[in-house]
C-alpha cells in the first residue's frame, strides 16, 4: 500500500492550443517588464493587467457562464496559471478572487450574493482578500476572537485581522469569525462572512514588510454591519469550509514557482557552456522544478476528478516552499566571476529581491510546521 | 491506474511479499530458482514484450507498477532488470533467453586484446552466475548490445555494498559471450532505461522504508508514549514521506514520458531526484528506528542498502546533474520553461 496518491497526469491535448495562446499574449503584454518586477509574480499588483486577462476570459475560467465564468476545465485553468507564473505576470489583483473567493461563493454563497459579486470578479474589477489570521491567532487559527453577533437583519462584526494580503486594495474580504462562545467548541463556533471593505466601521492599515513593500495589512472591524445574506454557508460550518479552501490554496503552481525567475536568469547569465559547478546546479534545480511540477499536476488532476487530496496538497506545498527558499541561497553560493553581476544586472537584482522575500514562502498559506502536522496526520501518526 | 495496471499491481502484491520472505529465509540470496519459476509463469518480466512475441504488450506505465513493487518489497530477484533487458532486446538480433533471469549493467571499460573485446562491468547485481548480463559498449565507432554468462566471467570480485542484492565486479571476454549485435544508441538506451528502472525502484523502496518506519514509531514506546506522538518524530516522518512522494511521482511521470517518446529530460530529472532523496530518506529511516533498525535481523537494511547502491547505478548525482545542466544551458533561458512543460 502506498501512503499517498501521486499518479502522474498527462495534460489533455487540447490544452496545448491554450498554452500557445497564453504565451503569445504574455509576450506582448509583458514585453517591457523588468526581471525584478517579474520576480514578484503573484505579489505583483496591476489592476489594468487583470482587466486585460479578464477580457480574454481568463479570470473565473471554470465558473458557470451565468455568473460571468467561461466553463473551461480545471486543467485548462492550471495551464493558464503556470504560464502566468513562469512569465512573472503581475496577477496579484485578481489572484485570490480567482483562486478561492469565487469558488467559495459558488459553493456556499446565497444566489443573490453570487449574482452580485461573481460577474464583477470575472471582469477583473472586484478584488478579494482572505481574513483568517489575527494578532493573537496565526497557526492556531481556531483561536480567533473576531466575533459576529446577530442583530436585526444581519450581523455586527467586531475585531481585527492581520497579515491580510492586499487588504488596502481589495473590495471584499471573506473572513472567518466566531459566531458562538469559544467554550462551546473551538471549531463549531466559527462561520465565514463576506464583508465589503467599504462598509462603515472598517479601517485598513498597510503593514510594511522587511523588504519595504506593503503587500499585507491589518483590518479593524468596529460594529461593522453585515446583512444576513453575507453569511457564507451555514452558521458554524466555517472551520470545515476554511479547510476545504486551504486545500485549494496549497497545491497550485504558485507553491513552487515563486523563485523560478532566478533560475531562468541564472541560465541566461551562465550562457551555453557554464562551469561544472553552475552546470550541476542548473541540473539539480531543473530536476527539482520538473518533479514539483509533476506533483502539482498530479494533485490538479485529482482535484479535477472531484477528490480532496489534502495530504498530497500539504506535501506539494512543503516541498515546493523548500525549493523556492533554497534556490536563492544556492545560487548565491555558487556564483562566481563568470556569471556574477553588479546591481543592475538581472541576475543580481532578482537574487537580491528573492533572498529577502523568500522567508515568507514557508509562512503564507500554512506554515511549514502546520503542514508537517497535516502530513503526519495523513500518515496515521496523530 | 487503469484496469490493466490495477491487475498487474494485484498480481505482484500477491506474489512479491511471499517471495521476499522466502528468499530472505533461506539465507542464500543468489539462489532464486524456485521463486524465479513463479515470476516466469506469470509473465511479470515480459510486461514490455509485444504480444506477438509472447509478452504482455504493455507500456512503461504498466512496467512502472512492477518496478515500483520490486523496490517496495526489496524483491531479491532481478525482475526489474529482466523486464528492461527484454525490452531493450526487442527488435534486435539477440533473442532474449525465455527462461533465464537477465541483469543489466553499464560497461565501465571496453578494451580490445588480440582482436577480441574484453569488458569490465562494476557492481553488477546478481552478476555472480545467478543471471546473465546485458550490457552495451562502443567498438570502432559502433554501439553494440552484448549478452554474457556471468558464471563464465574471467574475473569476478564480490562487492559488499547492497546486502541482500548480491553484486559483483566482473571482467568478461569472448568465452563468456552468449550473443551480441550492433545497435544504434545501445549505450544511451541502456543507461536511460536502467536509470528509469532505478528511479522507479527507489520510489518503491522509499515507500517500503516509510511503511516500516511508520509501523515502528507507532509501536515503540519511550517516555510513556508511542514515538509517533512526539512532534519531532512526526515531522521527520513527514519529510521521509515527502521524499517518497517526490520520487514516486517523478518516476511515474518519466514513464509517462517514455511512452510518449521524448523522455530524455524526464528520465534525467527522475533519476537525479531519486538519487538526491537517498541520503535524507535513509538517514531519517535509520534514525527513527534507533539501534533496532541497525541489526541484520530487522528488515530495514533490505531497503536502505539497496537505495545506497542504486544511487550509483546508471548515473550518479554528478552524472545526471551535469547532463541535465548541459541540456538546459545549451537550450538557453528562453527554452527552459517549454522544456519543463514539454
Amino acid at each position: 500500500m502506498n501512503s499517498f496518491n501521486f499518479e502522474p497526469l498527462a495534460l489533455p491535448e487540447q490544452t496545448a492550443g491554450l498554452r500557445r495562446e497564453v504565451r503569445e499574449f504574455l509576450r506582448e503584454q509583458l514585453a517591457g517588464m523588468t526581471p525584478r518586477d517579474r520576480a514578484h509574480t503573484w505579489q505583483g499588483f496591476d489592476a489594468e493587467f487583470s482587466r486585460k486577462l479578464a477580457e480574454k476570459g481568463w479570470i473565473g475560467m471554470t465558473w458557470p457562464r451565468e455568473y460571468g465564468g467561461h466553463e473551461r476545465s480545471v486543467l485548462e485553468r492550471y495551464v493558464l496559471l503556470e504560464e502566468l507564473l513562469a512569465a512573472g505576470a503581475p496577477v496579484a489583483a485578481h489572484w485570490i478572487a480567482d483562486r478561492q473567493s469565487g469558488t467559495l461563493l459558488l459553493r456556499f454563497g446565497r444566489e443573490e450574493v453570487r449574482r452580485r459579486y461573481l460577474p464583477a470578479m470575472a471582469r477583473g474589477e472586484l478584488f478579494c482578500c482572505i481574513g483568517m489570521s489575527e494578532p493573537n491567532s496565526g497557526s492556531d487559527l481556531a483561536s480567533i476572537r473576531t466575533r459576529a453577533t446577530r442583530i436585526d437583519g444581519g450581523w455586527k462584526i467586531n475585531g481585527s485581522k492581520l497579515w491580510t494580503t492586499n487588504a488596502d486594495k481589495a473590495h471584499l474580504m471573506i473572513a472567518l469569525v466566531r459566531t458562538s462562545k469559544e467554550e462551546d467548541s473551538r471549531h463549531a463556533g466559527l462561520s465565514q462572512f463576506i464583508i465589503e471593505l467599504s462598509s462603515p466601521g472598517v479601517t485598513v492599515n498597510p503593514v510594511v514588510d522587511h523588504t519595504g513593500a506593503a503587500h499585507f495589512g491589518e483590518v479593524f472591524f468596529s460594529d461593522v454591519f453585515v446583512p444576513d445574506e453575507m453569511l457564507l454557508g451555514n452558521e458554524g460550518d466555517g472551520w470545515a469550509q476554511v479547510n476545504a479552501e486551504l486545500a485549494l490554496e496549497r497545491s497550485g503552481p504558485e507553491r513552487y514557482l515563486s523563485s523560478y525567475r532566478l533560475l531562468e536568469e541564472l541560465v541566461a547569465a551562465a550562457g551555453a557552456d557554464p562551469s561544472p559547478r553552475i552546470t550541476e546546479l542548473i541540473g539539480e534545480l531543473t530536476a527539482e522544478l520538473w518533479t514539483l511540477r509533476q506533483m502539482s499536476l498530479s494533485v490538479a488532476g485529482q482535484l479535477a476528478g472531484g477528490a480532496t487530496p489534502s495530504l498530497e496538497a500539504a506535501i506539494v506545498k512543503d516541498l515546493g516552499a523548500r525549493f523556492e527558499q533554497e534556490l536563492p541561497p544556492l545560487v548565491q553560493a555558487a556564483l562566481d566571476d563568470e556569471v556574477a553581476g553588479a546591481s543592475g544586472t538581472a541576475l543580481q537584482d532578482v537574487l537580491d529581491y528573492l533572498l529577502r522575500a523568500s522567508p515568507a514562502f514557508s509562512l503564507r498559506g500554512g506554515t511549514r510546521e502546520i503542514l508537517r502536522g497535516i502530513i503526519a496526520k495523513g500518515l496515521g501518526l496523530r | 491506474m487503469n484496469e490493466q495496471q490495477r491487475m498487474l499491481a494485484d498480481t505482484v502484491e500477491r506474489l512479491f511479499p511471499g517471495i521476499a520472505a522466502e528468499q530472505r529465509g533461506h539465507g542464500a540470496p543468489g539462489d532464486f530458482s524456485s521463486s524465479w519459476e513463479r515470476v516466469r509463469e506469470l509473465g511479470i518480466a515480459d510486461v514490455l514484450v509485444p504480444e506477438e512475441a509472447g509478452g504482455f504488450g504493455g507500456n512503461w506505465q504498466d512496467a512502472r507498477v512492477v518496478m515500483h513493487a520490486c523496490g517496495q518489497h526489496a524483491l531479491p530477484l532481478p525482475v526489474g532488470e529482466t523486464l528492461v533487458a527484454r525490452k531493450l532486446l526487442c527488435g534486435t538480433d539477440i533473442a532474449a533467453p525465455p527462461e533465464a533471469a537477465i541483469t543489466i549493467a553499464a560497461c565501465a571499460e571496453a578494451g580490445v586484446t588480440q582482436g577480441a573485446v574484453t569488458l569490465r562491468l562494476n557492481s553488477v547485481p546478481w552478476g555472480g552466475g545467478e543471471a546473465c548480463v546485458l550490457t552495451a559498449f562502443e567498438h570502432e565507432g559502433t554501439d553494440y548490445f552484448a549478452l554474457y554468462d556471468t558464471a563464465a566471467a574471467t574475473q569476478r570480485r564480490a562487492r559488499d555494498c547492497a546486502g541482500s542484492e548480491p553484486r559483483f565486479d566482473v571482467v568478461l571476454d569472448e568465452s563468456a559471450l552468449l550473443a551480441s549485435c550492433r545497435r544504434e544508441h545501445a549505450r544511451r538506451d541502456l543507461l536511460a532505461y536502467g536509470a528509469l528502472l532505478r528511479a522507479a525502484q527507489t520510489g518503491g523502496a522509499l515507500q517500503g522504508a516509510l511503511t516500516l518506519t511508520i509501523a515502528h514509531v507507532n509501536d515503540r514506546v519511550q517516555f510513556g508514549r508511542a514515538l509517533s506522538k512526539f512532534q519531532v518524530v512526526q515531522h521527520q516522518l513527514a519529510l521521509l514521506a515527502e521524499e517518497a512522494a517526490a520520487v514516486s511521482c517523478a518516476a511515474g511521470a518519466a514513464c509517462l514520458g517514455a511512452d510518449s517518446g521524448d523522455a530524455e529530460l524526464a528520465i534525467a530529472c527522475a533519476k537525479l531526484r531519486a538519487n538526491r532523496s537517498v541520503h535524507q530518506a535513509t538517514s531519517i529511516a535509520h534514525q527513527m528506528h534507533g539501534a533496532i533498525g541497525f541489526t541484520r535481523e530487522h528488515a530495514l537494511h533490505h531497503f536502505t542498502q539497496r537505495l545506497w547502491a542504486w544511487r550509483s547505478d546508471f548515473g550518479n548525482d554528478r552524472y545526471w546533474a551535469d547532463s541535465l545542466g548541459r541540456m538546459v544551458a545549451r537550450g538557453g533561458a528562453s527554452n527552459l520553461w517549454s522544456r519543463v512543460t514539454g
